[in-house]
């Protein structure tokens, strides 16, 4: 029946697990928070598309440090790329700010100092500069790239057409 | 769903690691984030530092659009880190700017390891040749100050066109001096008046010369300087820059003032403004001009009484008045001398005054509620007479800067005598010295500046004002003292 009075809150991952979760967690996830609003009568169970339970375990972790004071301590180095977009994307949808944050913040700094083409490959986004059109932007920002701490430029000499 | 572009809000900036990935995964690369939605793309590169986000600017076209829309730079601008341009001040040139983002790490450094100050910028030359000309008046007399030595560039790129031109420049007609950093940009100015000439953004490179007014100072038209400033209107979203001049007659082997000259551009056209004020000012020294809320302030010395106050011009109702002041600070008349203990600034947001004017002391005054005098609150109050940082001097000690604000625990960075910083941490570290290598210069000038990717062609909107790049005009240009590196190492006290 419905569980109104209670402090749990059922969310269903994809992959059909159940997790109970307090209310205040499922507070920050204003996706979840918008449905249990709209709804006319209480919700028995919240089904979460594009979250897997993997997820939900490292949302849990995350929050259960943030109430501690120790979110600076909730790591995703452990993560591949794939799986940190993956996480990325199933926060996105939930809506968690801080947490979205966290990761785009994780993300950034995979991304810190490395050169145009790592930057390409990790994105799947194909050059579509002509070769004057790159000249110019690279020499405008020239700076940027000198430095003894940036990843210097492999293809460089190789332009895609 | 349907999501908002920028819907999730930044917060300031928080910490940043500097990790770095294991290089191996660079060789077995696949697109792990294709296909990610451009507005999540904009939340990652919102969190990137100025330099990675001029790399990713490269990597295609709509990552360029992305990067250089005004929004984006405008929220870009908010998350970057206080930050200071250091620059060597001596009898060189010195168009050059080290760049110190003020955050913790970079204090954090052990006392073995130098941190370089980069990434470096350039400033313009003032344009020399005109005035060279004309001071020397006879053209048949060979140039003395220019003196172009072709180097062949030694460097892989020796082809033709990429040669060196070592130029010896002098101070006296190329140098710049700076006005104030407002929303990340510079205002540049005429080091002796200083009255302001150009407006540049050292990031990108970009500077505009400002137009000459009718009014200003020449051979014939003696002025005195009052005060400048360069502000920003956020409500219009144009960018102003002031200048107040006094303007003399002799009258029987004594000067009187005849008026005073208070002129306003709007930066991207080609005039200044008149603007009626009350010529009251005419009697004072206006500094430190700071722009907050779309109001220049400054400290305003008054001529024979030295009386001290603050003074603001608002910018969109074009008034002059007067501005609460801390209480006590400026009643202080311990000095009647011209090296001014105090200096004003800006800090995400919150004015600041630093009072110098105590032999031992270095008190740091914050604005905690703009525009309420009872707000202004003494945060720190430090005694220079440590033993460890050396005599205290009282002309070169005490400049200082807040760098973190009070949730983060707060922490001010203090320039001490030549070359020395004393970052100040009263949670963690207490008193950490820090010092400036390489360079042969005394002293350094230390700039307020929180560097920003806005483009000087979408201040000045239309054709009317040329936006001239540095980075196009002098690349070949290199002066002699542009081989330095600065880099900054704790002391051990």
């Amino acid at each position: 029946m419905a569980s109104s009075s209670s402090n749990l809150i059922s969310l269903k991952t994809s992959d059909g697990t159940v997790f109970k979760v307090e209310r205040a967690l499922a507070k920050t996830m204003k996706t979840v928070q918008a449905i249990i609003e709209e709804a006319d009568a209480n919700i028995y169970m919240i089904p979460i598309h594009n979250v897997f339970s993997h997820h939900m375990d490292m949302i849990i972790d995350y929050y259960k440090l943030s109430v501690a004071g120790k979110s600076k301590e909730f790591s995703v180095e452990k993560l591949d790329n794939d799986e940190l977009k993956d996480f990325l994307l199933a926060v996105h949808y939930l809506n968690m700010e801080d947490l979205f944050e966290v990761l785009t913040q994780a993300v950034a700094d995979r991304l810190e100092k490395k050169s145009v083409g790592y930057v390409r490959k990790y994105f799947g986004i194909e050059n579509d500069f002509t070769p004057e059109e790159y000249a110019a932007i690279r020499k405008k920002n020239d700076w940027a790239f000198k430095g003894d701490d940036i990843e210097p430029e492999e293809d460089e000499e190789k332009q895609e057409e | 769903m349907k999501r908002k572009k920028y819907s999730i809000p930044s917060p300031r900036v928080s910490q940043r690691c500097n990790k770095v990935v294991d290089e191996t995964e660079n060789h077995e690369l696949c697109p792990y984030f294709a296909n990610i939605p451009s507005h999540l793309v904009v939340q990652i590169l919102l969190q990137l530092p100025i330099k990675s986000l001029l790399i990713c600017k490269c990597v295609c076209k709509m990552w360029k659009a992305l990067i250089s829309e005004p929004h984006f730079v405008k929220l870009h601008f908010h998350k970057t880190p206080v930050s200071l341009m250091i620059r060597t001040k001596d009898h060189r040139v010195s168009r050059t700017l080290h760049l110190l983002e003020c955050e913790p790490e970079k204090f954090e450094i052990g006392s073995d390891n130098h941190v370089k100050l980069q990434p470096i910028f350039k400033l313009p030359l003032r344009d020399a040749k005109s005035l060279r000309e004309k001071m020397m008046n006879k053209p048949k007399r060979p140039v003395r100050a220019v003196r172009l030595v072709l180097e062949k560039n030694t460097d892989k790129n020796s082809d033709g066109d990429s040669q060196m031109l070592n130029i010896d420049s002098k101070p006296y007609y190329d140098k710049f001096g700076v006005v104030n950093s407002c929303n990340g940009l510079l205002c540049l100015c005429c080091p002796f008046e200083g009255n302001p000439l150009v407006i540049s953004n050292p990031v990108t490179g970009e500077f505009i010369r400002l137009p000459k007014s009718a009014n200003a100072p020449s051979r014939v038209r003696k002025l005195e300087p009052v005060g400048f400033g360069f502000g920003f209107q956020p409500k219009t979203n144009e960018y102003m820059v002031i200048q107040i001049w006094n303007k003399y007659v002799r009258r029987s082997y004594t000067r009187v003032l005849e008026r005073m000259i208070f002129e306003i551009n709007t930066v991207g056209t080609l005039s200044w403004r008149n603007v009626e004020v009350d010529p009251q000012v005419s009697n004072s020294t206006l500094k430190y001009p700071t722009c907050l809320n779309g109001v220049i302030h400054w400290i305003r010395f008054e001529g024979q009484t030295q009386n001290r106050s603050i003074l603001c011009f608002c910018l969109e109702s074009e008034r002059l008045q007067s501005f609460p002041s801390p209480p006590h600070v400026f009643r202080n008349h311990h000095t009647v001398s011209r090296n001014e203990p105090i200096s004003m600034g800006e800090s995400r947001g919150l004015l600041y005054i630093c009072d110098r004017s105590s032999f031992h002391d270095v008190t740091m005054w914050v604005m905690k509620e703009y525009g309420i005098g009872e707000s202004w609150t003494k945060v720190y109050n430090i005694d220079t007479s440590i033993s460890a940082l050396g005599r205290p001097d009282r002309w070169r000690c005490g400049l200082c800067w807040p760098l973190k604000h009070f949730e983060d625990g707060a922490s001010l960075l203090l320039y001490h005598s030549c070359k020395c910083l004393i970052y100040f941490e009263p949670e963690k570290y207490g008193f950490k010295v820090f010092r400036i290598h390489g360079t042969d210069s005394e002293q350094v000038q230390i700039i307020p500046h929180t560097p920003s990717l806005v483009s000087l062609k979408d201040v000045v909107k239309g054709d009317n004002i040329e936006v001239l790049n540095i980075y196009s005009m002098c690349a070949n240009v290199k002066l002699r003292e542009e081989n330095e590196v600065l880099s900054l190492s704790q002391q051990l006290v």
